[in-house]
C-alpha cells in the first residue's frame, strides 16, 4: 500500500541521514549521549551563555531530587537539554539557579549542591516549589518550578530514559526517527 | 457576542532574527504582497525570480529559523503553556469576536508571522478532485469555479515540487495525475495495517496521505526525525512551512518588512487601481508602500477584513466589493470522528501525523450527503510531559489541591503516573474531513464596537454548520462506528455535531465568472481593480473535502503567470 515508499528506511537510517543533513544544513551540532543510541540534536545559539560548572551541579542536584530513583542521570544528559535553550531561556534559568542558591545560603549557610539530598528536597518544598503553578517570569518559586524542576522533567520525559519507564522508546519531543517498524531487522 | 483577546503571547522569548530596524517603504516596486504565508511567499519568490521588485508586508514577527525552534516545541509540550503561545498568537493585535452559532477558535487556528499559518499546520497536501470545481454542474450545489481541475493540474505538479510532497500514486479514488511525488511516501503505520484489514472487508481502500514532510532530505531541509510535534511545530524544518519560500525570495531580492500590519489599501482618482498599501510599524508610524500591482495573501479572515477596512467613496461597502461577496461564504471543514478502545492492537507509532486515508466516500451521494475523506490518525502514546510536569495530575481539577498538598516528584511521581495515565487496550480513532457548502450567512464582518491595537474594528466571525454538513457528519460517524466495531472496539467517543473546525478558513473573497456574485476572476484578479490579486483559500468557491494548502499554492503559482503578464 505504501507504493514508492522505501522499505529500507529505518529509525537508524533516519537518524543517520537526518543527523548528517542537519549538521550540514541548519547549524545544528550533534553531541554524544550516554543515554541511548540516538544523538541529541542541539541548537547552538551564538549568544547563548554556557552554564557554569556550579550551575550544572545545581541542576544535577535538583535532578537527583525530582527524578525517579530508577533513573541514574549523568550531567551530560542535562547539558544536552540546557544546550538547546535560547539565550533568554538560559538567562532565566541562570537567574532561577542564583535565587535558589541565595535561599540555600540563607537557610543552611551552604550552597545548594553541597547540601544532603534530604535538605535539598526540603528546601525546594519549603520554598513552595511543589505547590505553585510554573511561571517563567513569576516569583522565585514559580520560576524555579518552571525553569529548573519542570525543565529537568521535560528533558527526562521527552527522552527514552524517562519515557522508557512507561514502555515508550520514542516519546513526543524526541528525535527517535519517523519509523520504527523495522528496527528489529 | 464573544470577544476574544485574552491569551496574549506575552513577550517574545525567542530571538528575533532580523528586524534590520528599517521599516520605511521602498520606492515604488513592481509588486507589494500583503502577508508572508505560503501563498504570499510563493508569489513573491517566483515573481522575484522573474526579475520583478517585490516587497512583502507582514503583520507578525520573524521567528527563529528551523533548527532553532526547540523553544516553540517545548512550549507546545508543556502543560502550563497554551497552544497559542507557541507562535505568539493573541492579544490586542489578534482580537476578534464571534457571533454565530459556533464560537470559532480563530487564534488557535492561525499564525501571524513570517511563514504564516503553515508554521503550525499539519502538513497534508492532497489535491482537490475534478468534482470540487464543478459542484453546481454535477450536483446542483453551490457554484462552479471558473477554472477546472485540468486548468490547475500542471500547477498542482509544480506545487508538489515546491513543497516537497511525500506520497505514493496509490489512490484509486483520486484525480488523474501525471507523475510520481517528489518524495517517497511514509510507510504504513502499525495501526494503519489494523484498519486496512477491516476496511478491505468493507471494500474501503486505504491509500497514502500526501504530505509536505521529508522522507528524505529535500531542498536543503532535513529528513523527518520523528519529534512527533509537527503540529504546532517541527523544530528542524523537516515539515515545509512558508518561511521556506520567504528565504528563497529574500535570496532573490524580496524585501520583507515584518511587524508591519497593513491598515488599508488606498486607490487614487482612478478607482480601478490600488495606489498604496498603508501599514503601521511597532513605533506607531504609518507608511505607504506604492506598487504597480498588489497581492492580498493574508488568509480568509484578514483578506476580507482588510478589504472591508479599505472602504472609500467609490467602494462604500469595502474595496473590491461591488458584488457584496467580500466576507460572505466563509467555510471551514470539520473533523468528525469516532474513537474506540481496541484490544490486541499494538500501541500506535508516535508519529504525530497521519499516514493513511481513504477517499472512498469523496463523491456526494444519498448515503453520505456531502463528501468526506476518512483519515486514520496515528495517535501517539500518552503525552508524558503533561502529567510529569503536573506532579502526576492528569485532570485540571487535581491541580486545585496542589497549593495545600503539593505535587509529587521522584518515585511518587512515576507511581502516580502509572496509576492515572495507563488504561488497558489501545485507543484508536477514525476521523473524517467533512466538506462544507458555502452559506451566505457564514460571514466575516467588521465589529465596529471592538478595535485592535491600531484602533481598527476587529473581525467578527459568524459561523455554523448547515444541514448538508450535519448529514455528512452523521454519515461519517456511522461508517467510523462500523469500522471500529468490526475491529472489536469499545466506542469511547463520537464527535457528532460537536465536531471541531479544522482551521481551513476559506471562501470570503470567492472566485467566479460573474462579477455580481464573486470577488476575483479566473486569473485571481479582483473584478473591480485591475492591479489587485488575491492568492488564498479565500478565493475558493467550494471547500472540497480535503486540506486546502496544496490548492492554495497551485493557485499562487497560477497567479504568478497572470501577474507577470499584467505588470
Amino acid at each position: 500500500m505504501t507504493g514508492s515508499s522505501d522499505p529500507r528506511l529505518t529509525r537508524r537510517d533516519a537518524l543517520k541521514a537526518g543527523g548528517v543533513g542537519l549538521l550540514a544544513g541548519t547549524g545544528l551540532t550533534t553531541i554524544g549521549s550516554t543515554l541511548g543510541d540516538a544523538p541529541e540534536a542541539v541548537s547552538k545559539d551564538a549568544e547563548n551563555q554556557d552554564m557554569t560548572e556550579m550551575e550544572m551541579k545545581v541542576l544535577h542536584a535538583v535532578a537527583e531530587v525530582v527524578y525517579p530513583s530508577e533513573v541514574d542521570v549523568e550531567i551530560d544528559f542535562i547539558g544536552s537539554y540546557v544546550g538547546q535553550l535560547n539565550a533568554r531561556r538560559t538567562e532565566q534559568m541562570q537567574a532561577a539557579i542564583a535565587g535558589l542558591q541565595s535561599r540555600s545560603q540563607s537557610a543552611y549557610g551552604e550552597r545548594f549542591e553541597n547540601l544532603p539530598i534530604v535538605a535539598q528536597e526540603s528546601l525546594l518544598r519549603w520554598m513552595g516549589v511543589d505547590r505553585v503553578y510554573p511561571n517563567p517570569r513569576g516569583t522565585l518559586a514559580t520560576r524555579v518550578r518552571y525553569h529548573i524542576v519542570n525543565g529537568l522533567l521535560f528533558a527526562l520525559f521527552t527522552n527514552p530514559l524517562g519515557a522508557g519507564l512507561f514502555g515508550i522508546d520514542n516519546p513526543l519531543g524526541y528525535p527517535g526517527g519517523y519509523y520504527r517498524g523495522q528496527d528489529s531487522e | 457576542m464573544t470577544i476574544h483577546s485574552a491569551t496574549q503571547a506575552g513577550t517574545i522569548e525567542g530571538k528575533i532574527v532580523s528586524n534590520k530596524g528599517n521599516r520605511e517603504p521602498s520606492d515604488k516596486v513592481d509588486v507589494c504582497v500583503v502577508g508572508s504565508g505560503v501563498a504570499g511567499a510563493t508569489v513573491a519568490s517566483k515573481l522575484a525570480g522573474r526579475g520583478y521588485s517585490v516587497v512583502i508586508l507582514e503583520a507578525g514577527e520573524r521567528f527563529p529559523p528551523p533548527g532553532q525552534r526547540y523553544e516553540q516545541m517545548e512550549r507546545a509540550l508543556r502543560p502550563s503553556r497554551s497552544q497559542s503561545e507557541v507562535w505568539n498568537v493573541g492579544g490586542e493585535r489578534d482580537k476578534y469576536t464571534t457571533s454565530g452559532p459556533i464560537d470559532y477558535p480563530l487564534n488557535q487556528l492561525r499564525v501571524k508571522g513570517v511563514g504564516g499559518t503553515t508554521l503550525h499546520w499539519a502538513g497534508y497536501t492532497p489535491r482537490f478532485h475534478e468534482r470540487d470545481f464543478e459542484m453546481e454542474s454535477r450536483y446542483g450545489l453551490a457554484r462552479d469555479w471558473p477554472i477546472s481541475y485540468e486548468n490547475l493540474r500542471p500547477h498542482y505538479a509544480k506545487a508538489e515540487s515546491e513543497l516537497g510532497v511525500a506520497g505514493a500514486v496509490d489512490n484509486p479514488y483520486g484525480p488523474p495525475r501525471e507523475e510520481p511525488y517528489p518524495l517517497p511516501a511514509f510507510p504504513q503505520s502499525h495501526t494503519d495495517a489494523a484498519f486496512e484489514e477491516v476496511c478491505d472487508e468493507m471494500d474501503i481502500t486505504l491509500h497514502t496521505m500526501p504530505q509536505a514532510r521529508n522522507t528524505n532530505g529535500y531542498d536543503d531541509r532535513p529528513m523527518c526525525q520523528g519529534f512527533g510535534t509537527c503540529s504546532p511545530v517541527c523544530p528542524i524544518g523537516a515539515k515545509y512551512s512558508g518561511d521556506v519560500h520567504v528565504r528563497e525570495g529574500e535570496a532573490r531580492g524580496v524585501r520583507v518588512i515584518d511587524r508591519a500590519p497593513v491598515q488599508r489599501l488606498v486607490h487614487g482618482d482612478d478607482p480601478t487601481s490600488v495606489e498604496a498599501a498603508v501599514y503601521a510599524t511597532p513605533g506607531g508610524q504609518e507608511h505607504q508602500q506604492e506598487a504597480h500591482h498588489f497581492v492580498l495573501a493574508c488568509g480568509a479572515v484578514e483578506n476580507a477584513r482588510l478589504l472591508l477596512l479599505s472602504e472609500s467613496d467609490a467602494y462604500p461597502d469595502g474595496l473590491a466589493n461591488s458584488s457584496g461577496a467580500v466576507g460572505r461564504y466563509f467555510m471551514d471543514h470539520v473533523y468528525a470522528g469516532v474513537a474506540a478502545r481496541v484490544d490486541g492492537v499494538e500501541n500506535p507509532d508516535p508519529l504525530g501525523y497521519t499516514t493513511s486515508i481513504s477517499q472512498k466516500f469523496y463523491e456526494p451521494s444519498e448515503e453520505t450527503a456531502g463528501g468526506f475523506t476518512l483519515a486514520f490518525p496515528n495517535k501517539p502514546p500518552a503525552e508524558l510531559t503533561d502529567p510529569a510536569l503536573s506532579g502526576g495530575d492528569t485532570r485540571a481539577s487535581q491541580n486545585v489541591l496542589d497549593p495545600l498538598a503539593g505535587d509529587q516528584w521522584g518515585d511518587e511521581l512515576v507511581n502516580e503516573m502509572h496509576e492515572q495515565t495507563w488504561e488497558g487496550g489501545t485507543e484508536l480513532s477514525c476521523v473524517a474531513i467533512i466538506e462544507q457548502m458555502p452559506h451566505e450567512d457564514n460571514t466575516i464582518t467588521l465589529d465596529e464596537s471592538t478595535t485592535d491595537n491600531h484602533g481598527n474594528p476587529v473581525p467578527d466571525m459568524s459561523w455554523g454548520l448547515g444541514e448538508f454538513q450535519r448529514e455528512s457528519i452523521e454519515a461519517a460517524n456511522r461508517i467510523q462506528r462500523k469500522i471500529l466495531g468490526e475491529m472489536g472496539g469499545t466506542i469511547t467517543w463520537v464527535s457528532g455535531t460537536d465536531s471541531h473546525p479544522a482551521g481551513h478558513q476559506m471562501g470570503t473573497t470567492r472566485m467566479g465568472a460573474d462579477p455580481d456574485e464573486s470577488v476575483v476572476d479566473h486569473r485571481l484578479r479582483t473584478h473591480d481593480l485591475s492591479n489587485l490579486s488575491i492568492v488564498s483559500s479565500s478565493v475558493f468557491a467550494t471547500s472540497a473535502a480535503v486540506n486546502p494548502t496544496l490548492t492554495i499554492v497551485a493557485l499562487a503559482l497560477k497567479a504568478v503567470n497572470h501577474i507577470a503578464a499584467d505588470i
